[in-house]
């Protein structure tokens, strides 16, 4: 009798197990990844996940938060802080930390970089950490103002072999131009990649290398390839490493293929127009999409006045040859630093009954320019238009820039004009200054006597880019309306003037072989007010398919000494949006460290919470064991504010 | 004794100087606390001030009740609370902006209190 209902009991329970593993399967299955820096290849920065509506995200709690440890806002290291040594003396400072990551989840883990070079593997819904890997790297700002890192790439063998290491893995660069590669589920070295899983991108660094190529972008990972680029500092001489693209074997590092965007005429005399930000892949069409930067220096031409045609331009390589398919270049002669700086958004238009395969790339201009990412031919047209001439003498101006009239810029073509109350409070300044400054509108050439330059080097857009819902076509894009002073110093003159040095914000760059140093600024009265009327940052929406503007409001607030601005002068904001299947935005990016959910439909802010500091890369949108998270890397970025972190923080609904 | 007593008496001042040291204690918890959004800022710093110079205003009046002095502090402090809630407007410290209503209230019934007489 007993046994009856023991078995009956035992039967239950095996019932139960199987059902329960079962549920995990399922749930295992459900997970949705972020596998990408950008979501996916496509650079779309979407998800698919529906979970957290408009209706509900009001709800969004702290699921988890982790502090890496690996922040700096300057100065003596801390006391027990994991360190290294030094390369000058034993108590060099640290530089400050800019931590623009966008964190990965891919085989079931949160993996992030950091600006001390480390990865972090961290549970998916606690946030425990699973294993940290240290590079070693060098903390000494080689090549760039602060300690920088966007993030981590991840690769797997098509059919991974449990038994074996390294069947996946994870990938992080470093300023001294260093490639490591370690086991996604061990974070132990892959001593099959290079040296002991580390490849040296420097032993390529054979033209005019005067600093490393800095890997501070992960790589982009598609098939069996690495795809790597560089940032360095093109401020600082005439000539530099000309730029290049390696393409690299996920295994074992080896290399493939170099793209050149320079020829070697040009990369004698010039150098860089390098690939510093995030690239996208058509896997259809087997095409690479670079967003190439601008040839050095930054500000002046006169040693390049031939025509780079690789030069800030969006470019369409051959996956397995790194042959150049099309190019377009968004700006002719650049001498405004406007690098290209972010992938293209890759998107299938339905237009006037056909579908276009389409690419979107943002720019520090303003522009999106909507090109057929087969031809690089425009989907909408764009225009030569006359600019104004140089008036510094070696200088050449392009007689004619390309012009986008549709989809409308996301600002405008003149400057927004002396903002009253900055005025005021300033006696005068601003008026005063603006009246002494060349100001021809867009693509004023930098001047002898200052010139207004709107949108600067600043954006714009910057380097987030947009994101955009593939099922109805709505593009969105956050962006500043910063104005900045170009001003060309001669030779002779610059060392006695270049008291500060060149930081993220501005200050004074040698540009050194060339006949001029230069000063940025950005336009701000002596208290620290903009001198520009607001909005100083806001987000748009645009309807691909008719390249209209569908809102446009500003977003997030100034902050200044503490001090909270009205909302509706927006911010400043580094740092892009995501889309969700549920018709949600989730962005950080802006000045006051705050992270909100926009409604997709409106632009209307319908929850926002406070991080340490500014979010300023994309935010991961996952899924694990049924639940939807959204994670932010709160690190913070100088050109908004000194606030820096280390917190890497995840939303979700309460259970 | 006789000042403390002094401040008691005049339940006005008690509850500007009790309101503005609640105000300094929010502030100085804001500005160390790294989840506030204006730990370290300037802005707090000037709140810890003028909360401070706010509770030394209180304690004079409660000993004051007639003269220049007391008219100066009178107008001192509400110049005080308004400067102070404005910025605590703009810090995002609703706390801080409570306290000051609090504060603005005691000088009300301080103003307004039925004077002592005199011996």
């Amino acid at each position: 009798m007993v046994t009856d209902v023991m078995w009956t009991k035992y039967l239950l329970s095996a019932l139960s197990v199987v059902a329960l593993m079962a549920t995990c399967g399922e749930l295992r299955a459900q997970s949705v990844e972020w596998s990408t820096y950008n979501g996916d290849l496509a650079a779309q920065k979407y998800s698919p996940l529906k979970q957290i509506t408009p209706q509900n995200v009001g709800n969004l709690t702290v699921a988890w938060r982790t502090h890496t440890g690996d922040v700096s806002a300057g100065g003596p290291p801390p006391s027990g802080m994991h360190n290294r040594p030094p390369a000058t003396g034993p108590q060099a400072d640290l530089p400050p930390t800019v931590w623009s990551a966008t964190p990965l989840f891919v085989n079931d883990t949160v993996y992030l970089g950091t600006p001390f070079y480390r990865i972090f593997a961290l549970e998916p819904d606690t946030g425990k950490v699973k294993w940290s890997y240290d590079t070693d790297a060098v903390l000494e700002a080689l090549t760039q103002p602060d300690l920088k890192n966007r993030g981590v790439a991840y690769w797997q063998a098509d059919a991974p072999d449990a038994a074996q290491a390294c069947q996946k893995r994870i990938y992080i660069g470093t300023m001294d131009a260093k490639l490591h590669s370690v086991d996604a589920d061990t974070g132990k070295p892959c001593a099959d990649f290079g040296k002991d899983g580390v490849v040296d991108i420097n032993q390529w660094n054979v033209e005019n290398a005067k600093w490393p190529l800095s890997i501070l972008q992960p790589p982009t990972v598609y098939k069996d390839f690495l795809f790597v680029g560089w940032a360095g500092k093109d401020w600082a001489d005439a000539v530099d490493p000309p730029g290049t693209v390696f393409a690299l074997d996920a295994r074992t590092g080896a290399l493939r293929w170099t793209f050149h965007a320079l020829d070697a005429a040009d990369a004698a005399k010039s150098g860089t127009a390098n690939v510093w930000a995030s690239m996208a892949v058509d896997r259809d069409r087997n095409l690479l999409f670079l967003p190439v930067s601008s040839p050095s220096p930054n500000f002046f031409g006169g040693n390049r006045l031939d025509a780079i045609s690789l030069g800030t331009s969006v470019t369409a390589l051959d996956v397995d040859t790194g042959k150049v398919v099309w190019s377009r270049q968004l700006v002719h002669h650049d001498i405004w630093d406007l690098d290209t700086n972010s992938a293209p958004t890759l998107i299938d238009i339905q237009k006037d009954g056909a579908t276009i395969p389409a690419l979107v790339q943002t720019s520090k201009q303003g522009f999106l320019y909507v090109l057929n990412r087969e031809t690089g031919e425009p989907v909408y047209p764009i225009e030569e238009r006359p600019f104004p001439a140089s008036t510094v003498p070696g200088e050449k101006a392009s007689p004619t820039q390309p012009y986008v009239p549709l989809p409308k810029s996301v600002v405008e073509d003149k400057w927004p004009g002396v903002f009253g109350l900055a005025d005021i409070v300033s006696f005068g300044y601003c008026s005063r200054t603006a009246a002494t400054l060349r100001d021809e509108g867009r693509f004023t050439p930098p001047s002898l006597e200052g010139s207004l330059v709107y949108p600067g080097t600043i954006g714009g857009i910057e380097w987030g880019g947009g994101a955009v819902d593939p099922s109805s076509g709505t593009f969105v894009v956050n962006y500043s309306s910063a104005v900045q002073i170009y001003k060309l110093i001669p030779r002779a003159d610059y060392d006695r003037a270049a008291t500060v040095g060149g930081l993220e914000t501005g200050g004074f760059f040698p540009m050194t072989g060339a006949p001029y140093g230069v000063q940025l600024t950005t336009f701000l009265n002596p208290l620290g007010m903009p001198c520009w009327k607001p909005p100083y940052g806001s987000i748009a929406a645009y309807d691909l398919k008719t390249g209209k503007q569908l809102w446009d409001v500003p977003f997030g607030q100034v902050q200044q000494y503490g001090f909270y601005m009205p909302e509706s002068w927006g911010s400043i904001t580094l740092g892009g949006p995501v889309i969700t299947a549920s018709g949600l935005i989730f962005i950080g990016a802006s000045m006051d460290s705050m992270v909100r959910a926009l409604d997709l439909a409106t632009g209307k802010v319908l929850w926002k919470s406070l991080v340490s500091a500014p979010a300023v890369a994309l935010p991961a949108v996952y899924e694990y064991k049924g639940k939807q998270y959204v994670v932010f890397a709160a690190g913070g970025n100088s050109i908004l504010t000194p606030k820096v972190s280390d917190e890497i923080i995840a939303f979700a609904l309460p259970n | 004794m006789t000042k403390i007593s002094g401040i008691l008496d005049d339940a006005g001042a008690a509850l500007m100087v009790l309101a503005s040291l609640g105000g300094l204690i929010v502030s100085i918890f804001n500005y160390f606390n790294p989840d506030s959004g204006i730990a370290g800022e300037p802005g707090t710093l000037l709140v810890i001030a003028s909360t401070i110079l706010l509770a030394l205003f209180g304690m004079a009046l409660g000993k004051l009740n007639t003269g220049f002095l007391r008219s100066f502090f009178i107008v001192s402090s509400i110049l005080n609370i308004a400067g102070t809630s404005f910025a605590g407007y703009l810090l995002h410290s609703q706390t801080l902006v409570i306290l000051m209503l609090v504060s603005f209230l005691g000088w009300i019934l301080h103003v307004f209190r039925r004077r002592r007489a005199f011996a």
